[in-house]
């Protein structure tokens, strides 16, 4: 073997003017595993290019690839009605169940008591029950009258409303 | 948890939130107008009325016996639009109050209505506006139709 030529062919080698057939030469020298100590430094490099040569994408490379850029096939669903408003449904049945606890809760509160009034920030005009009285028949009086001629006013031909009339004109 | 806190809270919210009569929700929006003047009698003076054993009438006691409270608002001024605000109070309360009785002819506008709870009649408004003058009667109470019935014919047995 003349080791000056491989000498020679890597001088050029690393000044880059080898062509690609010196260079398949060298790769070919360095693919044995007989050569002086003093080439074993750059035996790596060349065994490195002579594997990578062999090393390709595969020929699943393409799937791969394709698969991870393509959107993913979605299948249409067919949506019942109910599917579609099943979440207002929800919604109502909260709603319904919110309401009836309260309204439930509220009864049993209220159970003896059907006056929802805050009667404390009610402050007396009179002092005196007689004067209270007073103001409270002469309402009701006020308000019986008012019932009289609204009823008068809805039922104008009733015998009763002629009764009452001649009743309270005598 | 959050979820079941505003379930919590929405189910006892009525608790926090006690209901004003006409009279209270009309002065709201009046509180500070001077040219109406108001009458409170509170569920404490009714107690006292019906503790009264002289000068009073037994059958307008008995219906007072059904009464909590009462106000009265009476204004001789701007009637007409004291009667249009009382109005619209109403229709802004909806569901509130059931029209019970109304007139309406050329010497007086009036309304009776009433609050309905549980079945019972807790609050009897009549609001009018007649001569220039509107006046407001509100009660509040445990009535039912035959409460109703009895004040109706209550100026008749009066009368005669």
């Amino acid at each position: 073997m003349d080791y000056d030529y491989i000498d020679r062919l890597l001088e050029r080698y690393w000044k880059c003017e080898t062509s690609l057939k010196e260079e398949s030469e060298l790769r070919t020298f360095f693919s044995k595993s007989d050569m002086p100590k003093r080439f074993l430094p750059y035996k790596d490099l060349f065994v490195y290019q002579q594997i990578q040569k062999t090393v390709g994408l595969g020929s699943d490379f393409d799937v791969r690839v394709l698969s991870k850029i393509e959107p993913p096939v979605v299948k249409a669903k067919r949506l019942t009605m109910f599917v579609r408003i099943k979440p207002f449904l929800r919604a109502a049945a909260a709603v319904a169940l919110i309401v009836l606890c309260g309204n439930i809760t509220e009864r049993s509160y209220f159970a003896d008591d059907k006056l929802d009034y805050n009667y404390k920030d009610y402050k007396d005009t009179f002092h005196d029950p007689e004067v209270a009285y007073k103001k409270v028949s002469s309402a009701l009086m006020m308000l019986s009258e008012e019932i009289k001629k609204s009823k008068s006013q809805h039922f104008p031909d009733s015998l009763y409303q002629n009764d009452l009339d001649s009743v309270c004109t005598k | 948890m959050r979820h079941v806190l505003f379930i919590y809270f929405v189910t006892f919210s009525f608790l926090f939130v006690s209901a004003q009569d006409f009279v209270s929700r009309f002065m709201a929006s009046h509180h500070s107008d001077s040219k109406l003047t108001c009458i409170t009698i509170s569920p404490k003076m009714m107690n006292e009325i019906l503790e009264l054993n002289e000068n009073v009438d037994t059958t307008i006691l008995g219906m007072i016996s059904n009464l909590k409270s009462m106000q009265m608002l009476s204004s001789n001024v701007a009637a007409v639009r004291y009667y249009n605000d009382a109005l619209s109070l109403v229709n802004k309360s909806v569901g509130v109050y059931e029209p019970y009785f109304s007139i309406n002819n050329t010497y007086e506008n009036g309304q009776i209505m009433i609050r309905k709870r549980f079945g019972a009649i807790v609050e009897l408004i009549m609001f009018s506006c007649k001569s220039r003058r509107f006046f407001v009667i509100n009660f509040t109470g445990s009535m039912n139709i035959e409460f109703i019935n009895r004040l109706s014919v209550l100026l008749h047995q009066k009368c005669s």
